[in-house]
């Protein structure tokens, strides 16, 4: 029962991070190395906010998701904009954006761990499981927050454009939808998506520098599995490596959680690269 | 034209050879020895990334399974230090055939992927698996490849010069003709009857070779094996060497390597100021010098020798050098 | 004469769209075939399903005796099929010969050839009349300079069969004259067979020695260029529009 519950929520951050990342590759076909960044970012600024700015603890995760997102729009709009025209070259400068991001809080804060406090405190009883209250807020939110970009993509008229150039950009150009600011916003809404992530786990696990790096290698492998640009692959495979993780934390050790994650992508790309739900051919 | 080159190239080594003449000091000597192993690196990375376009940020990898595994055969199974040499070369290429297989098939960003996480996951399972890998302490007690620094310090240009000149072979060969072509248009390559992949795995493997090889100089000049050679910092510093240099040439990441080996050492006790100075200065390259600093330095040098020299110009040999997409 | 190529029912779908539908066809050894149809007719998918650059979802095609389908399309370059590109596809940083140099080092191409890569190159430059530019950078050359790299890379591997896609497209009067009678001349010599896509009617009619014509990704009438000019379905699908075409041309 542990599982199931402990597995849940582990699925669901895992979904909010790898939805993001999938949908920037989707729309603007770039792999995001600084997807942990904003994870990072994220963290940080809900710290900065909450212990030294002395903000109260929602207020302070809003602000830090809505800085997070602009930090996203940023990268866009100065790294990422004047180099698309070279794969490798937008795979480099996020990955340096990662790395600068990553060294800068470490000379900032000097690498220790933080903590962040919780939204709320207390235990739940769920199933007969007793579980933090925190990490039921977080499943809720992911499952909301995840809903709430579905509806957005499927019903807005700005979900329109996304779909329509994630589709054919060419076409899209062609009927006037601006890339260049679809492309900066999905590159916001996917570091939104990240940042509330780190918010929401960052209470229980820790807030530190290179706090990114596992969560994005994680976000990697769930989107091969899940097939690259398909965001309900994203949440299959999310879920499946939660409730996997989460079973072989319980039963052997969590150590070895990013192991089973990497052997999964090896496994996958050896049998069916295109991914559990992928049907596109990568670029 | 090539006399040029080669006389640029004896004049760089003879310089290098002749600096422990000058007595730098132990310290320096060391930190010069560091840039001289970085310079195997940069060009190992560069030959496969550089050349063919595709990103590796997994070289981590094949650098520490190489130390690693010379360190075991040093402290575990008490081999003779020269024996880890062949031993990372091979363990290097194995790695690189494992990840190289599944991944390269692919068109897309597959291979960055996949590289990146498996470095990343190999550091830690170098820590989970801490009861033969000494986890965060590493391997420890490794025997000097030679006794003295200054020995050391010849051992490690040797290795360099002949790693650089096999591979700047190699780029000027058919098979470098082949993998500049692939940076160019895959769909093409196979049109012109080459299999892509073949091409790929194989340059990756003689990539990897040099980053076992210099793997294994690494551990016996520090006499100790970390975790943190598999780490992205390690790879994030290669690469910016690489860009430094100019991709695809691979004399340039070799110059770049030691240059900045040394310019950043000066920052070592700040530690993540080093890293932070590395991060920017890629993206800097990135955006203001996308040809590199190095070789096209050393192209225009060239030019005005050898309009010094004779008027004629060789657009062929110029052509060869490396473009300007990535 | 013996059949060098045999298209069995080829189907491809992309997505809900049937780009081509139950196709069939065969080409007698030594001949020049065209492939004739409206924009979207399926032409190129045609070519990249033959040239197993896009895999088929249903049919077989048979080259030489062999079953290609589903083979790399390397593989396939390999055992004397090869194509060019509808837009030219040059090595970009690479001289004209370095670039026809890298067609030179296939498999094949080694195999057949008496000479070093780089001398087979050069001859093959001249043969399609880039003696005099190969060392210039393809990023200096022009249109009608890049389609005859092109060719002259895919004529490297020794090819039996070889499928172009609008050779003639982009090029001026004076250049087209020129790759015509190169065509002519490597399927008279050297027994060359060829698959053409090509929408200078003229030029193309006096080419070819028999016509498949294509349209909505299903195979309309497959005759001599005389029975095709008669053939109403191919009339009504694409030579009535095409008048407009020719007219915009003159």
């Amino acid at each position: 029962m542990e599982v199931i519950v402990l597995g849940a929520v582990t699925s669901s951050v895992y979904a909010l991070l790898a939805v993001g990342f999938t949908l920037i590759f989707g729309v603007a076909r770039i792999i995001n190395l600084a997807h942990g960044a904003f994870y990072a970012v994220a963290g940080y600024a809900a710290y900065i906010l909450i212990n030294l700015g002395g903000w109260p603890v929602l207020p302070a995760m809003l602000a830090a998701v809505l800085i997070t997102a602009l930090f996203g729009v940023a990268v866009d709009r100065v790294f990422v904009r004047p180099l698309r025209h070279s794969h490798m070259a937008v795979l480099m400068i996020t990955l340096a954006i990662s790395m600068a991001v990553e060294q800068g809080l470490t000379v900032a804060f000097l690498g220790e761990a933080r903590s962040l406090p919780p939204l709320i405190d207390g235990k739940v009883s769920v199933l007969g499981v007793d579980v933090a209250a925190q990490r039921l807020l977080t499943l809720l939110v992911s499952v909301v927050l995840i809903g709430a970009l579905w509806l957005f993509i499927q019903r807005s008229r700005l979900g329109a454009a996304i779909l329509a150039i994630s589709q054919d950009p060419e076409a899209a150009e062609y009927v006037g939808i601006p890339a260049e600011r679809i492309f900066a916003l999905v590159m916001g809404l996917s570091a939104a998506l990240a940042a509330s992530a780190s918010v929401l786990a960052s209470p229980f696990l820790s807030v530190q520098p290179s706090m990114g790096l596992l969560p994005m290698v994680k976000a990697f492998c769930i989107v091969i599995i899940g097939g690259l640009g398909s965001i309900p692959g994203s949440i299959l495979a999310a879920c499946l490596l939660g409730f996997t993780e989460t079973f072989v934390a319980f039963h052997i050790s969590s150590t070895w959680s990013e192991v089973i994650s990497v052997a999964a992508v090896f496994a996958m790309l050896a049998l069916r690269p295109a991914g559990l739900l992928g049907k596109r051919e990568a670029f | 034209m090539r006399s040029i080159d080669f006389g640029g190239a004896c004049l760089a080594v003879a310089a290098l050879a002749a600096l422990p003449l000058l007595n730098p000091g132990e310290y320096l000597l060391g930190v010069l020895t560091l840039g001289l192993i970085y310079g195997i690196w940069a060009a190992g990375w560069d030959f496969m990334s550089g050349l063919t376009g595709r990103a590796n940020f997994g070289y981590g990898l094949f650098i520490g399974l190489g130390a690693y595994f010379g360190g075991f055969a040093n402290t575990l199974w008490r081999t003779d230090p020269w024996m880890g040499l062949p031993i990372g070369v091979g363990v290097g290429v194995i790695a690189a055939l494992l990840v190289g297989l599944p991944t390269l098939r692919l068109r897309g960003p597959y291979f960055a992927l996949a590289m990146l996480a498996a470095s990343v996951v190999m550091e830690r399972l170098v820590l989970i698996l801490w009861r033969y890998t000494g986890g965060d302490e590493g391997l420890n007690d490794l025997d000097p490849l030679v006794e003295s620094h200054v020995a050391f310090y010849y051992v490690a240009l040797a290795f360099l010069v002949g790693s650089a000149a096999i591979l700047l072979r190699l780029s000027h060969s058919r098979l470098g003709l082949v993998l500049r072509a692939i940076r160019g248009d895959e769909a093409a390559c196979q049109a012109a009857g080459l299999d892509v992949t073949f091409y790929k795995i194989g340059s990756l493997m003689i990539s990897a070779a040099f980053g076992g090889l210099g793997g294994v100089l690494y551990a016996h000049f520090q006499l100790q094996v970390s975790p943190q050679l598999f780490s992205m910092q390690m790879a994030m510093a290669i690469i910016t060497m690489a860009y430094v240099g100019g991709l695809g040439s691979i004399y340039g990441p070799v110059v770049a390597a030691i240059v900045l080996t040394l310019a950043t050492e000066l920052l070592r006790p700040f530690g993540a100021w080093r890293l932070l100075v590395y991060s920017i200065l890629l993206i800097i390259a990135l955006f203001l010098a996308r040809d590199g600093l190095v070789a096209p330095a050393w192209q225009a040098l060239r030019r005005a020798l050898s309009r010094g020299r004779d008027a004629a110009p060789e657009p062929l040999r110029q052509a060869r050098s490396p473009g300007t997409s990535a | 004469m013996s059949t060098i190529l045999r298209a069995e029912g080829i189907t491809r779908r992309f997505g809900g769209h049937l780009a081509l539908s139950d196709v069939r066809f065969a080409l007698e050894e030594g001949t020049v075939t065209g492939v004739l149809g409206p924009n979207g007719a399926g032409k190129t998918t045609l070519f990249n399903v033959l040239s197993g650059f896009i895999p088929a979802t249903a049919g077989t095609v048979v080259f030489d005796g062999q079953v290609v389908t589903g083979m790399r399309s390397d593989r396939i370059v390999n055992l004397g099929l090869a194509r060019t590109f509808q837009l030219p596809r040059p090595f970009i940083g690479m001289t004209a010969l370095e670039n026809i140099e890298v067609g030179c080092l296939g498999p094949r191409a080694r195999a057949r050839a008496r000479q070093a890569p780089a001398v087979q190159a050069a001859a093959l430059a001249e043969r399609v009349g880039l003696a005099a530019k190969s060392g210039i950078t393809v990023a200096n050359l022009s249109y009608g300079d890049l389609r005859r790299l092109d060719i002259a890379r895919a004529l490297a591997s020794h090819p039996r069969l070889l499928l172009l896609d609008e050779p003639l497209a982009g090029l001026g009067p004076s250049e087209t004259e020129p790759l015509l009678t190169l065509l002519r001349q490597l399927n008279a010599e050297e027994g060359l067979a060829i698959l053409i896509i090509e929408h200078k009617l003229s030029e193309f009619m006096r080419l070819v020695d028999r016509v498949v014509a294509l349209d909505y990704g299903k195979v309309i009438a497959d005759g001599t260029p005389a029975e095709i000019v008669r053939d109403a379905r191919v009339i009504e699908s694409y030579l009535g529009g095409a008048e407009e075409m020719e007219a915009e041309d003159a």
